[in-house]
Protein backbone atom coordinates (compact mmCIF):
# COMPACT_ATOMS: atom_id res chain seq x y z
CA UNK A 1 0.00 0.00 0.00
CA UNK A 2 2.76 2.66 1.21
CA UNK A 3 4.43 1.58 -2.51
CA UNK A 4 1.61 2.56 -4.23
CA UNK A 5 0.98 5.70 -2.27
CA UNK A 6 4.50 6.79 -3.60
CA UNK A 7 3.68 5.41 -7.12
CA UNK A 8 0.85 7.61 -7.09
CA UNK A 9 2.78 10.80 -5.79
CA UNK A 10 5.65 10.51 -8.33
CA UNK A 11 2.36 10.56 -10.66
CA UNK A 12 1.02 13.50 -9.74
CA UNK A 13 4.26 15.28 -9.01
CA UNK A 14 4.94 14.40 -13.00
CA UNK A 15 1.71 16.00 -14.07
CA UNK A 16 2.44 19.24 -11.93
CA UNK A 17 6.02 19.22 -13.85
CA UNK A 18 4.47 18.85 -17.28
CA UNK A 19 1.85 21.48 -16.60
CA UNK A 20 -0.84 18.79 -17.40
CA UNK A 21 -2.69 19.39 -13.82
CA UNK A 22 -3.03 22.99 -14.81
CA UNK A 23 -3.94 22.96 -19.12
CA UNK A 24 -6.55 20.09 -19.21
CA UNK A 25 -8.61 21.98 -17.03
CA UNK A 26 -8.19 25.31 -18.15
CA UNK A 27 -8.84 23.59 -21.89
CA UNK A 28 -12.09 22.67 -20.29
CA UNK A 29 -13.35 25.27 -18.69
CA UNK A 30 -13.12 27.28 -21.84
CA UNK A 31 -14.57 24.42 -23.69
CA UNK A 32 -17.94 24.89 -20.90
CA UNK A 33 -17.64 28.10 -20.99
CA UNK A 34 -17.62 29.26 -24.25
CA UNK A 35 -21.14 27.05 -25.59
CA UNK A 36 -23.31 29.53 -22.74
CA UNK A 37 -21.17 32.72 -24.16
CA UNK A 38 -21.99 32.00 -28.02
CA UNK A 39 -25.60 30.87 -27.32
CA UNK A 40 -26.69 33.94 -25.52
CA UNK A 41 -24.81 36.33 -28.30
CA UNK A 42 -26.05 34.22 -31.21
CA UNK A 43 -28.22 36.96 -32.40
CA UNK A 44 -25.93 39.65 -31.99
CA UNK A 45 -23.35 38.09 -33.39
CA UNK A 46 -25.34 37.29 -36.55
CA UNK A 47 -26.68 40.79 -36.65
CA UNK A 48 -22.85 41.76 -36.87
CA UNK A 49 -21.22 39.23 -39.02
CA UNK A 50 -23.90 37.40 -40.54
CA UNK A 51 -24.17 39.54 -43.97
CA UNK A 52 -28.34 39.61 -43.48
CA UNK A 53 -30.11 41.62 -45.31
CA UNK A 54 -31.23 44.78 -43.57
CA UNK A 55 -34.69 44.04 -42.05
CA UNK A 56 -34.15 40.39 -41.36
CA UNK A 57 -36.55 39.32 -38.43
CA UNK A 58 -34.96 36.26 -37.17
CA UNK A 59 -36.91 34.02 -34.51
CA UNK A 60 -34.35 32.62 -32.59
CA UNK A 61 -35.67 30.52 -30.06
CA UNK A 62 -33.26 31.32 -26.71
CA UNK A 63 -32.35 27.42 -26.08
CA UNK A 64 -32.89 26.92 -21.94
CA UNK A 65 -30.37 25.94 -19.85
CA UNK A 66 -30.56 22.03 -20.03
CA UNK A 67 -29.97 22.77 -23.98
CA UNK A 68 -27.03 24.44 -23.74
CA UNK A 69 -25.53 22.06 -21.19
CA UNK A 70 -26.19 18.85 -23.01
CA UNK A 71 -24.51 20.82 -25.85
CA UNK A 72 -21.45 21.50 -23.64
CA UNK A 73 -21.60 17.89 -22.47
CA UNK A 74 -21.29 16.79 -26.35
CA UNK A 75 -18.46 19.34 -26.95
CA UNK A 76 -17.10 17.03 -24.07
CA UNK A 77 -17.84 14.27 -25.87
CA UNK A 78 -15.95 15.13 -28.93
CA UNK A 79 -13.18 17.28 -28.27
CA UNK A 80 -12.98 16.61 -24.32
CA UNK A 81 -12.66 13.17 -25.49
CA UNK A 82 -9.76 13.84 -27.80
CA UNK A 83 -7.86 16.14 -25.49
CA UNK A 84 -8.24 13.70 -22.41
CA UNK A 85 -7.17 10.62 -24.76
CA UNK A 86 -4.06 12.71 -26.16
CA UNK A 87 -2.88 14.03 -22.96
CA UNK A 88 -2.61 10.24 -21.46
CA UNK A 89 -1.45 8.44 -24.31
CA UNK A 90 1.85 7.74 -23.52
CA UNK A 91 1.06 7.29 -19.51
CA UNK A 92 2.84 3.74 -19.69
CA UNK A 93 4.02 3.58 -23.49
CA UNK A 94 6.48 6.76 -23.07
CA UNK A 95 7.47 5.36 -19.94
CA UNK A 96 8.68 1.86 -21.30
CA UNK A 97 10.10 3.79 -24.06
CA UNK A 98 12.41 6.24 -21.79
CA UNK A 99 13.46 3.29 -19.56
CA UNK A 100 11.84 4.63 -16.82
CA UNK A 101 9.37 1.83 -16.45
CA UNK A 102 12.24 -0.66 -16.57
CA UNK A 103 13.86 1.59 -13.82
CA UNK A 104 10.58 1.45 -11.50
CA UNK A 105 10.21 -2.14 -11.82
CA UNK A 106 13.74 -3.52 -11.22
CA UNK A 107 12.37 -2.57 -7.43
CA UNK A 108 10.49 -5.07 -6.05
CA UNK A 109 7.38 -3.12 -7.19
CA UNK A 110 4.05 -4.99 -7.67
CA UNK A 111 2.74 -4.95 -11.39
CA UNK A 112 -0.33 -4.28 -10.20
CA UNK A 113 0.64 -0.95 -8.04
CA UNK A 114 2.06 0.79 -10.97
CA UNK A 115 -0.84 -0.18 -13.69
CA UNK A 116 -3.28 1.08 -10.60
CA UNK A 117 -1.33 4.15 -9.42
CA UNK A 118 -1.21 5.44 -13.31
CA UNK A 119 -4.96 4.31 -13.62
CA UNK A 120 -5.68 6.35 -10.30
CA UNK A 121 -3.70 9.43 -11.44
CA UNK A 122 -5.72 9.79 -14.85
CA UNK A 123 -8.65 9.16 -12.98
CA UNK A 124 -7.58 12.25 -10.69
CA UNK A 125 -7.27 14.40 -13.32
CA UNK A 126 -10.09 13.11 -15.63
CA UNK A 127 -12.71 13.91 -12.68
CA UNK A 128 -10.90 17.39 -11.46
CA UNK A 129 -10.88 18.52 -14.86
CA UNK A 130 -14.47 17.37 -15.71
CA UNK A 131 -16.00 18.81 -12.26
CA UNK A 132 -14.25 21.64 -12.69
CA UNK A 133 -14.86 22.91 -16.40
CA UNK A 134 -18.70 21.44 -15.95
CA UNK A 135 -18.90 23.67 -12.51
CA UNK A 136 -17.49 26.53 -14.66
CA UNK A 137 -20.04 25.81 -17.77
CA UNK A 138 -23.10 25.66 -15.27
CA UNK A 139 -22.28 29.37 -13.55
CA UNK A 140 -22.56 30.59 -16.95
CA UNK A 141 -24.94 29.27 -17.93
CA UNK A 142 -27.33 30.35 -15.06
CA UNK A 143 -25.23 33.50 -15.28
CA UNK A 144 -26.84 34.22 -18.47
CA UNK A 145 -29.40 31.90 -19.94
CA UNK A 146 -31.72 30.29 -17.42
CA UNK A 147 -30.33 28.43 -13.69
CA UNK A 148 -30.80 24.75 -14.02
CA UNK A 149 -31.11 22.61 -11.25
CA UNK A 150 -28.22 21.63 -9.25
CA UNK A 151 -29.58 17.98 -8.90
CA UNK A 152 -29.93 17.25 -12.22
CA UNK A 153 -26.07 18.76 -12.90
CA UNK A 154 -24.96 16.71 -10.07
CA UNK A 155 -26.28 13.20 -11.28
CA UNK A 156 -25.77 14.50 -15.19
CA UNK A 157 -22.09 14.87 -14.03
CA UNK A 158 -21.84 11.76 -12.02
CA UNK A 159 -23.03 9.81 -14.86
CA UNK A 160 -20.78 11.57 -17.65
CA UNK A 161 -17.71 11.07 -15.46
CA UNK A 162 -18.51 7.08 -15.79
CA UNK A 163 -18.33 7.19 -19.28
CA UNK A 164 -15.04 9.63 -19.13
CA UNK A 165 -13.10 6.78 -16.67
CA UNK A 166 -14.23 4.05 -19.11
CA UNK A 167 -12.56 6.52 -22.13
CA UNK A 168 -9.44 6.89 -19.62
CA UNK A 169 -8.75 3.21 -18.54
CA UNK A 170 -9.14 2.10 -22.16
CA UNK A 171 -6.48 4.84 -23.37
CA UNK A 172 -4.59 2.97 -20.39
CA UNK A 173 -5.23 -0.45 -21.38
CA UNK A 174 -3.71 0.91 -25.53
CA UNK A 175 -0.92 2.32 -23.36
CA UNK A 176 0.19 -0.62 -21.96
CA UNK A 177 -0.25 -2.87 -24.88
CA UNK A 178 1.25 -0.50 -27.51
CA UNK A 179 4.75 1.17 -28.24
CA UNK A 180 3.98 3.98 -30.26
CA UNK A 181 2.11 7.07 -28.53
CA UNK A 182 0.35 8.27 -31.96
CA UNK A 183 -1.27 4.63 -32.15
CA UNK A 184 -2.20 4.53 -28.55
CA UNK A 185 -4.29 7.76 -29.08
CA UNK A 186 -5.78 7.02 -32.77
CA UNK A 187 -6.46 3.59 -31.81
CA UNK A 188 -8.73 4.57 -28.75
CA UNK A 189 -10.33 7.51 -30.37
CA UNK A 190 -11.00 4.84 -32.90
CA UNK A 191 -12.59 2.58 -30.27
CA UNK A 192 -14.13 4.97 -28.58
CA UNK A 193 -16.14 7.06 -31.39
CA UNK A 194 -16.70 3.88 -33.34
CA UNK A 195 -18.49 2.61 -30.08
CA UNK A 196 -20.52 5.85 -30.06
CA UNK A 197 -21.41 6.13 -33.23
CA UNK A 198 -22.49 2.37 -33.31
CA UNK A 199 -24.69 2.66 -29.82
CA UNK A 200 -26.24 5.67 -31.10
CA UNK A 201 -27.40 3.75 -34.36
CA UNK A 202 -28.55 0.67 -33.03
CA UNK A 203 -29.77 2.52 -29.86
CA UNK A 204 -32.20 -0.05 -28.16
CA UNK A 205 -29.74 -2.95 -28.37
CA UNK A 206 -26.61 -1.38 -27.30
CA UNK A 207 -28.41 -0.65 -23.66
CA UNK A 208 -25.18 -2.27 -22.22
CA UNK A 209 -22.79 -0.13 -24.42
CA UNK A 210 -20.56 2.38 -21.99
CA UNK A 211 -21.25 5.13 -25.04
CA UNK A 212 -24.90 4.64 -24.08
CA UNK A 213 -23.98 6.36 -20.66
CA UNK A 214 -23.70 9.46 -22.42
CA UNK A 215 -27.59 9.55 -23.88
CA UNK A 216 -28.69 8.48 -19.94
CA UNK A 217 -26.59 11.47 -19.31
CA UNK A 218 -29.11 14.34 -21.90
CA UNK A 219 -32.23 11.90 -20.22
CA UNK A 220 -31.10 13.29 -16.55
CA UNK A 221 -30.65 16.71 -17.62
CA UNK A 222 -34.01 16.99 -19.35
CA UNK A 223 -36.10 15.26 -17.21
CA UNK A 224 -34.33 14.20 -14.30
CA UNK A 225 -34.56 10.66 -14.78
CA UNK A 226 -32.27 8.58 -16.47
CA UNK A 227 -33.35 6.73 -19.62
CA UNK A 228 -34.36 2.56 -18.98
CA UNK A 229 -31.75 0.49 -19.22
CA UNK A 230 -29.47 2.63 -17.38
CA UNK A 231 -28.85 0.00 -14.50
CA UNK A 232 -27.69 -2.49 -17.81
CA UNK A 233 -25.29 0.19 -18.70
CA UNK A 234 -23.86 1.19 -15.75
CA UNK A 235 -23.10 -2.34 -14.22
CA UNK A 236 -21.42 -3.83 -17.93
CA UNK A 237 -19.30 -0.02 -17.86
CA UNK A 238 -17.70 -0.98 -14.58
CA UNK A 239 -17.42 -4.33 -15.17
CA UNK A 240 -15.83 -3.60 -18.30
CA UNK A 241 -13.49 -1.04 -16.54
CA UNK A 242 -12.58 -3.97 -13.86
CA UNK A 243 -11.75 -6.36 -16.95
CA UNK A 244 -9.78 -3.94 -19.25
CA UNK A 245 -7.43 -2.95 -15.99
CA UNK A 246 -7.03 -6.54 -15.00
CA UNK A 247 -5.57 -7.85 -18.74
CA UNK A 248 -3.69 -4.10 -18.21
CA UNK A 249 -1.72 -5.54 -15.29
CA UNK A 250 -1.72 -9.10 -16.66
CA UNK A 251 -0.38 -7.78 -20.49
CA UNK A 252 2.10 -5.88 -18.34
CA UNK A 253 3.33 -8.70 -16.55
CA UNK A 254 4.51 -10.66 -19.88
CA UNK A 255 6.00 -7.51 -21.31
CA UNK A 256 9.73 -6.88 -21.57
CA UNK A 257 10.15 -3.92 -20.09
CA UNK A 258 13.72 -2.53 -21.41
CA UNK A 259 13.34 -2.47 -25.03
CA UNK B 1 -23.29 48.33 -36.22
CA UNK B 2 -20.67 48.98 -34.36
CA UNK B 3 -19.79 47.26 -30.82
CA UNK B 4 -19.16 50.29 -28.71
CA UNK B 5 -16.79 48.91 -25.93
CA UNK B 6 -18.75 50.14 -23.47
CA UNK B 7 -21.48 47.63 -24.26
CA UNK B 8 -19.32 44.31 -24.40
CA UNK B 9 -20.30 42.70 -20.73
CA UNK B 10 -16.73 42.47 -19.47
CA UNK B 11 -17.47 40.74 -16.48
CA UNK B 12 -18.72 37.26 -18.41
CA UNK B 13 -15.79 37.94 -20.40
CA UNK B 14 -12.38 38.94 -18.77
CA UNK B 15 -12.25 35.43 -17.15
CA UNK B 16 -12.33 34.07 -21.09
CA UNK B 17 -9.49 36.56 -21.70
CA UNK B 18 -7.17 35.29 -18.40
CA UNK B 19 -8.01 31.87 -18.56
CA UNK B 20 -6.48 31.78 -22.35
CA UNK B 21 -3.57 33.90 -21.26
CA UNK B 22 -2.82 31.74 -18.46
CA UNK B 23 -2.66 29.23 -20.72
CA UNK B 24 -1.03 30.51 -23.36
CA UNK B 25 1.88 32.05 -20.69
CA UNK B 26 1.91 28.36 -19.04
CA UNK B 27 2.90 27.22 -22.71
CA UNK B 28 5.09 29.74 -23.26
CA UNK B 29 7.01 29.08 -20.01
CA UNK B 30 7.13 25.76 -20.38
CA UNK B 31 8.30 25.82 -23.83
CA UNK B 32 11.02 28.20 -23.04
CA UNK B 33 12.52 25.86 -20.07
CA UNK B 34 12.22 23.14 -22.63
CA UNK B 35 15.87 21.96 -23.00
CA UNK B 36 14.43 20.51 -27.10
CA UNK B 37 11.28 20.69 -28.36
CA UNK B 38 9.88 18.32 -31.56
CA UNK B 39 10.60 21.23 -33.97
CA UNK B 40 12.47 24.32 -33.90
CA UNK B 41 11.72 26.45 -30.64
CA UNK B 42 10.85 29.32 -32.29
CA UNK B 43 8.03 28.06 -34.37
CA UNK B 44 6.31 26.65 -31.41
CA UNK B 45 6.93 30.08 -29.63
CA UNK B 46 5.19 31.32 -32.92
CA UNK B 47 2.11 29.20 -32.62
CA UNK B 48 1.93 29.19 -29.21
CA UNK B 49 1.23 33.02 -29.35
CA UNK B 50 -0.82 33.32 -32.62
CA UNK B 51 -3.20 30.55 -32.68
CA UNK B 52 -5.51 31.66 -29.91
CA UNK B 53 -6.50 28.31 -27.64
CA UNK B 54 -5.39 25.52 -29.97
CA UNK B 55 -1.59 26.67 -29.87
CA UNK B 56 -0.85 26.13 -26.69
CA UNK B 57 -2.86 22.79 -26.41
CA UNK B 58 -1.44 21.57 -29.55
CA UNK B 59 2.05 22.55 -28.11
CA UNK B 60 1.64 20.75 -25.00
CA UNK B 61 0.35 17.34 -27.14
CA UNK B 62 2.84 17.08 -29.69
CA UNK B 63 5.72 19.79 -28.93
CA UNK B 64 6.60 18.39 -25.73
CA UNK B 65 9.31 15.16 -25.42
CA UNK B 66 7.99 12.80 -22.92
CA UNK B 67 11.06 12.11 -21.43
Amino acid sequence: MTQWTVLYRKEMTEMVRNYKILWVPIVFILLGVMQPVSSYYMPEILDTFGGLPEGTILEMPTPTGEDVLMQVLSNYGMLGVLILVLSAMGVVSAERQSGVAGMVMIKPVPYSSYILSKWAGLLTITLITLFIGYAASWYYTSLLIETVDFERIFQSVLIYSIWLVFVVTLTLFFSTIMKGNGGVAFVTIFVVFGLSAVTSILGENMKWSPAAMTEHTGQVLLSGEPGSGFLLGFITTIAIIIVVLIASIQIFKQKELLE
Amino acid sequence: MNVSLNEIPWGAIAPIIVLQLILMITALVSCIREEKTNGPKWMWILVILFISLLGPVIYFVVGRRND
